[in-house]
């Protein structure tokens, strides 16, 4: 059991040696890339507010987005 | 009693141990700052053609000047916040002696030209320093840069004897021009 364990610990720490700084780690100035807006988690961020407008618009409504209406689009 | 745990003797923590300290030893190079310059060392020379021209300049031929090696990049936004503040330092120093250089390190020069135009035509100034590029970031690797941008400020020998991390703000720029005062005695 012990040697099962010490062979799964050395498995996982070979592994993870692959993951130290000098193979992953990006420097700053190759960057490039990241700092593109497509490279942002919210891509389209800056057009929210024109899509909020456009749904609101859409749907008929204002807000109902939040979980205190039923979902039933009636207000 | 417990009996005691005794880490020497444990046929597998000692592999173990052994392993470890083996990763660690290889990854450090990486982790420490070999290589990387450092205050009162000398600055690495390096030859680079213009951002607008093919005309080389090295570091090398600037000494007898204070120099400050800016590196940049057009899609690195602090770098292109701080640009209109060194051009103020360019214009107040360089009659003094000093040479401020500006190595911009994107893919391709299109975007920093065209920033560095439209900052002319608002200004209504020339940056007034040396712009070189730098495509393949050699000058980046060989200073192993830590941020973007980063300014070296290189005395009349060629020695680095300030280091700034990061664009300059109102307080650092203060240090940074009193720096430069205390280079040009």
């Amino acid at each position: 059991m012990k040697k099962l364990l010490l062979s799964i610990v050395l498995l996982a720490l070979i592994g993870l040696a692959g993951c130290t700084e000098k193979l992953v780690r990006v420097q700053p100035y190759e960057m490039e890339y990241f700092a593109q807006d497509k490279m942002l988690f919210v891509p389209l961020d800056s057009r929210a507010v024109f899509e909020m407008h456009i749904f609101s618009i859409r749907e008929a409504s204002a807000g109902g987005l939040s979980g205190f209406q039923g979902g039933c689009g009636c207000r | 009693m417990k009996k005691g745990y005794n880490f020497v003797r444990s046929r597998i923590h000692l592999p173990l141990a052994l392993l470890i300290s083996t990763i660690l030893a290889w990854s450090a190079p990486s982790l420490s700052s070999a290589g990387m310059p450092v205050a009162g060392q000398p600055a690495p020379d390096f030859s680079l053609p213009g951002l607008f021209d093919e005309k080389s300049v090295s570091l090398n031929t600037l000494k007898g000047k204070v120099v400050l090696l800016n590196i940049w990049a057009s899609w690195c936004t602090s770098c292109k916040e701080e640009m209109e503040d060194l051009m103020a330092v360019q214009e107040q120093y360089g009659p003094r002696g000093f040479a401020l250089v500006a190595v911009n390190i994107d893919n391709a020069p299109t975007s920093a030209v065209d920033f560095l135009k439209r900052l002319e035509s608002r200004t209504k100034k020339k940056p007034g320093f040396i712009l070189l590029y730098d495509k393949e970031k050699t000058v980046a690797k060989d200073y192993r840069q830590r941020a973007m941008p980063t300014s070296y400020l290189i005395d009349r020998e060629g020695i680095v004897r300030k280091i700034y991390p990061g664009s300059f703000s109102k307080s650092t720029l203060e240090t940074l021009k009193a720096a430069i005062e205390e280079a040009l005695k």
